[in-house]
């Protein structure tokens, strides 16, 4: 390349009068690869501002031998202040010290001076996790230097990223590190400098110990503030100004304190679970002013939503704490989120004022209790999802949102009411508080108020919310927990998580100020969490979360039973959804009992009990005992909650789905088309359970051999509306991508099938992992479209791994182990292993006699494979 | 090296003698080399030393004041190599050092130019400027004129013989053309 014409454009460039000519300039240029190096040149031009300095030349002579009492051993490095060396004390003690040697420059005296003040102080500190400090005083040359603790060891970033440490192992080490840091703040003593190469992590027999060290250097060699402004503090902070507070970036700064503390532990917690500083600064690219306006007003990503992302370096991340960005985003979502945000709230007094107070809330999340950091304000989150949402699902009349309200939010306070008396007329005014919240949606729903010809659930509820925002000062505590509760389980119903989470954990935040010791409170709280938490797919949590419910109603005695009936039915089907049949099924079985027992009855409540029991019992295979469990209780729901409520729906859903796998569809079919019609009115079209329903449906129809391609045009509906939808659980798109590949299957379209159901197999595998029986269904439809285009190897091997899981997590003589057998049969007859062949197949047609009866095609489908064994090895006969 | 030869070798550079500036470089190298070792020996704390006081306290030790600015600049062409030239030694003998376990601590701060530590700086830009050398030679006789002699732009471009207005155009590109080629973004 000419370098010469190519300065001859960065000329132009440079001396064109405003933007727009330099880019006509360039856009007109016919060399492309030359206009893009000019650009990049460009770039580094205007970025880097054109400052001559020359290169300086410092020079260190060698230290004196001896400074005190210690004597020099090594040099250890070279920071922004001075250079530490490696030192040994011989007298009173021998110990090996780090000894701090300031630069010239900084105010020898002035430096001494602050530090005398502190020096009592720092020699009281004494705590594991912080580096003892020994002495201070001058060189002969006049420098000043500090002796302490030597602590051999790595920054805690890069140990934990060195030892690939867990999320959980990083908030125990992080754990330790606010201890110090509070041991610190309870002599007065502030550090001000946090950051990762601050706090050294060593292995102390053989396990690790974080240490800070430099504590009271900071304030030793940092100037009042009255004579430098923040962008030029920021300048000078030679290593990594990221983790300065806004309050010390800013131009007046305020006074430190330990909240200042608590801000960089934000930074460096931000850090350790993400792998990434809020604010990323470049050294290339460092501007200070930049850096502190970033710190001082820039807005950070929430740490789970940092590392969501696809890409290479979020893999390495998340593979650093040995979890895919996916878990790693879930791993943070919810209390980790707001824990670390609070840590970096631009006002301090937002955040923690402590770090014991930070390292409570950590440990709070980490048995499950409901923790103190608060999601930021309802207008912020609406503001940010207005802007997100342009377009909302039209269309839901008034009487969804009744149902929404009282079916979620206000069932949570019926039973509130009823279980704590002696509280009888505080828990009145709470629900005539939330009725009002109701009534004022009602209002809203008037198109004309609201400027437009039609009126989605989401408008209304968002225009409440802020309402009621800005009336909430007025209320009392419990009432505003109710209300964000309410609308929390609003948005919930809509499948808006992100905005249901804060909210409902802001209830509990305030739940857990209000009336921290009662049980029934807590336990409602996790209650709440749970359903979230299941809502959004995370089953982990939603299990957790209940068991925490559970024991915490069973706990409350009395008062607690009709919760603890509720979290154990939620337990029941979070566990169903998990494969944990046989726990599931205890359950239910006791909670069918329960209420049967229950004076007064409780039909809605037995209807409930007998469909989970029912859907458990059809998961396990036990088709005809689930049968009768499932109509009983759709019957009962029907007559308890009516026709039209989400409740009665999941209970046709169970019923629905139970008949489609007995092959009995033309019963299935009209229960789906009303299901359908349910969700798309309750929820609008374009929802993921919509999606999931036409599922179903899909699956109904496809039972007719001469409906295939309606089916196949349901299921590609239902895939649309599960791809399109941001917050669609991947699991869910799984299983009709795999009931599509089935139709394909049937309908010998091989590479179609072998597609779709890969697909599903790779999001299963993602969502549930290897020995969840749904992953082993997709492998088993690619088995079959494998072996259909000829890699009868490939089948093989993922057939005998879905044998392996279905009888593993289903037990051997389930109908869908030897359906897999068939298939396997079939794949050996291929590969020629007639015997091995034979024995499969034989095992597979007995199961499924006794699971269907002779004429079920599933059977039948057993016996062709036979036929077909044996003609291929009348065939082979003659030759081997 | 007497004043008087000095000044001799400067006006024959001027003239064109190739070897009279081979003898000029010779004898400034050798005085730079021997200010700055010497300033480190006295001192028994940290120095910081300045390129350009350096070669203006070597203008006047070798060559007095009161010669014309053609000389001067060529005077400025040899300091400004060996400025460099020092530079690089020292930052090669302190990555030695680094790895030997040495005590002798140099670093170079001040550089506007990206790099992970100072060292590695200074041989990031040796290399690039060496490239740069051999495509525009005079782009990196005007980067060694400014960046080690420390001449502004005006007399930098004096020493050019071009005019202010081209040696500001070379030095903007010239500053991004290093930039770039030493991975900065």
């Amino acid at each position: 390349m000419d370098i010469g014409s190519e300065q001859r454009l960065f000329d132009d460039c440079l001396a064109a009068p405003h933007p727009a000519a330099r880019e006509q300039l360039l856009a007109t240029h016919p060399d492309g690869a030359m206009v893009a190096r000019v650009r990049r040149l460009l770039a580094l031009h205007d970025s880097h501002p054109d400052e001559l300095s020359p290169p300086r030349l410092l020079v260190g002579a060698a230290p004196p031998r001896r400074i005190g009492c210690f004597e020099i051993i090594e040099r250890l490095g070279e920071g922004g202040i001075g250079e530490v060396w490696l030192a040994e004390q011989q007298q009173p003690v021998r110990r090996r010290v780090a000894l701090k040697i300031l630069k010239f420059g900084l105010g020898t005296r002035e430096v001494l001076g602050r530090f005398e003040l502190e020096r009592q102080t720092l020699a009281l500190m004494t705590h594991p996790n912080v580096a003892r400090f020994y002495d201070a005083g001058t060189t002969s040359d006049g420098r000043p230097w500090f002796a302490m603790e030597y602590v051999p060891g790595l920054p805690i970033t890069r140990f934990c990223d060195g030892q690939q440490l867990t999320v959980a192992a990083r908030l125990a080490l992080f754990a330790e590190v606010c201890a110090g840091v509070q041991h610190a703040h309870l002599r007065g003593v502030i550090h001000r400098d946090l950051k990762p190469s601050n706090i050294m992590v060593a292995a102390l027999d053989g396990r690790p110990l974080p240490k800070i060290i430099d504590f009271g250097i900071a304030k030793a060699t940092t100037a009042s503030g009255e004579d430098t402004d923040g962008y030029t503090r920021v300048g000078h902070m030679l290593g990594t100004p990221e983790y300065m507070s806004p309050e010390q970036a800013q131009l007046s700064p305020l006074d430190i304190d330990a909240r200042t503390d608590v801000y960089s532990l934000g930074v460096l917690l931000y850090e350790l679970l993400t792998g990434t500083r809020p604010y990323e600064v470049t050294r290339d690219s460092f501007d200070p002013a930049v850096i502190a306006r970033d710190i001082i007003d820039g807005a950070v990503e929430r740490p789970s939503q940092r590392v969501g992302g696809d890409g290479e370096e979020g893999a390495q991340r998340a593979a650093a704490r040995a979890l895919t960005p996916r878990l790693l985003a879930q791993k943070l979502r919810g209390d980790l989120d707001w824990i670390v945000m609070r840590a970096l709230e631009k006002d301090r007094q937002r955040r923690y004022v402590s770090a014991g107070e930070l390292a409570a809330d950590l440990e709070r999340a980490a048995s499950d209790r409901p923790v103190t950091a608060g999601p930021p304000s309802l207008s912020y989150l609406l503001g940010k999802f207005a802007r997100r949402h342009r377009i909302a699902v039209a269309g839901i009349a008034g009487l969804v949102i009744a149902s929404l309200l009282f079916g979620s939010g206000m069932a949570a306070f019926a039973y509130s009411a009823l279980a704590e008396r002696d509280r009888a007329n505080r828990q009145a005014e709470i629900a005539q508080r939330v009725t009002q919240f109701t009534a004022d949606l009602f209002e809203g729903a008037d198109p004309a108020a609201a400027g437009s010809s039609e009126v989605t659930a989401r408008q209304l509820l968002d225009a409440s919310v802020l309402r009621l925002e800005e009336e909430f000062d007025d209320e009392s505590e419990d009432v505003q927990a109710a209300l964000l509760e309410a609308a929390g389980n609003a948005y919930r119903g809509l499948g808006e998580y992100q905005l249901a989470q804060p909210l409902l954990e802001r209830a509990v935040a305030l739940r857990a100020g209000a009336d921290a010791n009662s049980p029934v409170v807590h336990a409602r709280a996790l209650h709440s969490q749970a359903a979230l938490a299941r809502a959004r797919g995370d089953l982990i949590q939603a299990e957790n979360r209940l068991r925490g419910a559970v024991r915490e109603f069973a706990r409350a005695g009395d008062a607690g039973q009709e919760g603890l009936r509720g979290a154990r039915l939620e337990l029941a089907q979070v566990l169903r959804l998990r494969a944990q049949f046989e726990e599931a099924e205890t359950i239910a079985t006791e909670l069918v009992a329960d209420q049967e027992g229950l004076q007064p009855a409780d039909p809605g409540g037995l209807g409930m009990a007998l469909t989970a029991q029912g859907r458990i019992l059809a998961e396990r295979g036990r088709l005809e005992d689930a049968l009768p469990k499932l109509q009983r209780g759709l019957r009962l729901q029907r007559r308890t909650f009516g026709d039209f409520d989400q409740r009665t729906s999941e209970a046709k859903e169970g019923l629905a789905e139970l008949l489609v796998t007995l092959a009995r569809s033309a019963e299935a079919e009209p229960l789906l088309r009303e299901i359908l019609e349910d969700t798309r009115r309750m929820y609008g079209a374009r929802h993921p359970k919509v999606g999931v329903i036409l599922n179903n449906l899909g699956n109904a129809v496809s039972d007719f051999a001469e409906r295939y391609s309606e089916a196949e045009r349901i299921y590609l509906d239902s895939v649309a509306v599960l791809r399109n939808h941001p917050l669609a659980p991947p699991k869910e798109l799984a299983t009709s991508l795999n009931n599509l590949a089935g139709l394909y299957l049937r309908q010998q379209r091989w590479i179609e099938a072998r597609d779709a159901s890969s697909e599903a197999g790779a999001l299963r595998l993602e969502a549930l992992g290897p020995d969840h029986p749904h992953t082993a269904s997709a492998q088993l439809s690619q088995a079959l479209a494998l072996n259909k285009l000829g890699d009868f190897d490939q089948a093989e091997a993922l057939l005998r791994q879905v044998i392996a899981t279905y009888s593993g997590q289903l037990g051997q003589r389930h109908w869908q182990s030897a359906n897999a057998q068939v298939y396997l049969g079939i794949v050996l007859t291929n590969l020629r292993r007639f015997a091995e062949a034979r024995s499969t197949l034989d095992a597979a047609e007995d199961t499924l006699l006794e699971a269907f009866g002779p004429e079920h095609y599933r059977t039948q489908s057993a016996r062709k494979a036979l036929t077909e064994l044996a003609a291929a090895r009348a065939r082979d006969g003659g030759t081997s | 090296m007497a004043t008087g030869e000095v000044t001799r070798l400067l006006a024959a550079a001027g003239d064109g003698d190739r070897a009279a500036f081979d003898r000029l470089y010779a004898a400034v190298y050798a005085e730079l080399r021997r200010m700055a070792a010497g300033r480190m020996r006295r001192e028994r704390r940290a120095v910081t030393l300045q390129p350009t006081a350096l070669v203006n306290e070597a203008w006047l030790r070798l060559a007095g004041d009161g010669t014309g600015f053609g000389s001067r600049a060529q005077f400025f062409f040899a300091a400004g190599e060996s400025m460099r030239r020092i530079l690089v030694e020292y930052a090669r003998r302190r990555l030695a050092a680094k790895r030997g376990g040495g005590m002798e601590a140099v670093t170079l701060s001040g550089l506007e130019l990206p790099g992970a530590g100072g060292e590695a700086d200074v041989l990031a830009v040796e290399d690039a400027l060496a490239r740069l050398a051999r495509e525009r030679p005079r782009l990196a006789q005007l980067v060694t004129l400014r960046f080690f002699a420390g001449l502004s732009i005006e007399d930098a471009a004096a020493a050019l013989e071009i005019s202010p207005a081209t040696a500001k155009r070379d030095w903007s590109f010239a500053r991004a053309w290093l930039l770039d080629a030493m991975g900065a973004r």
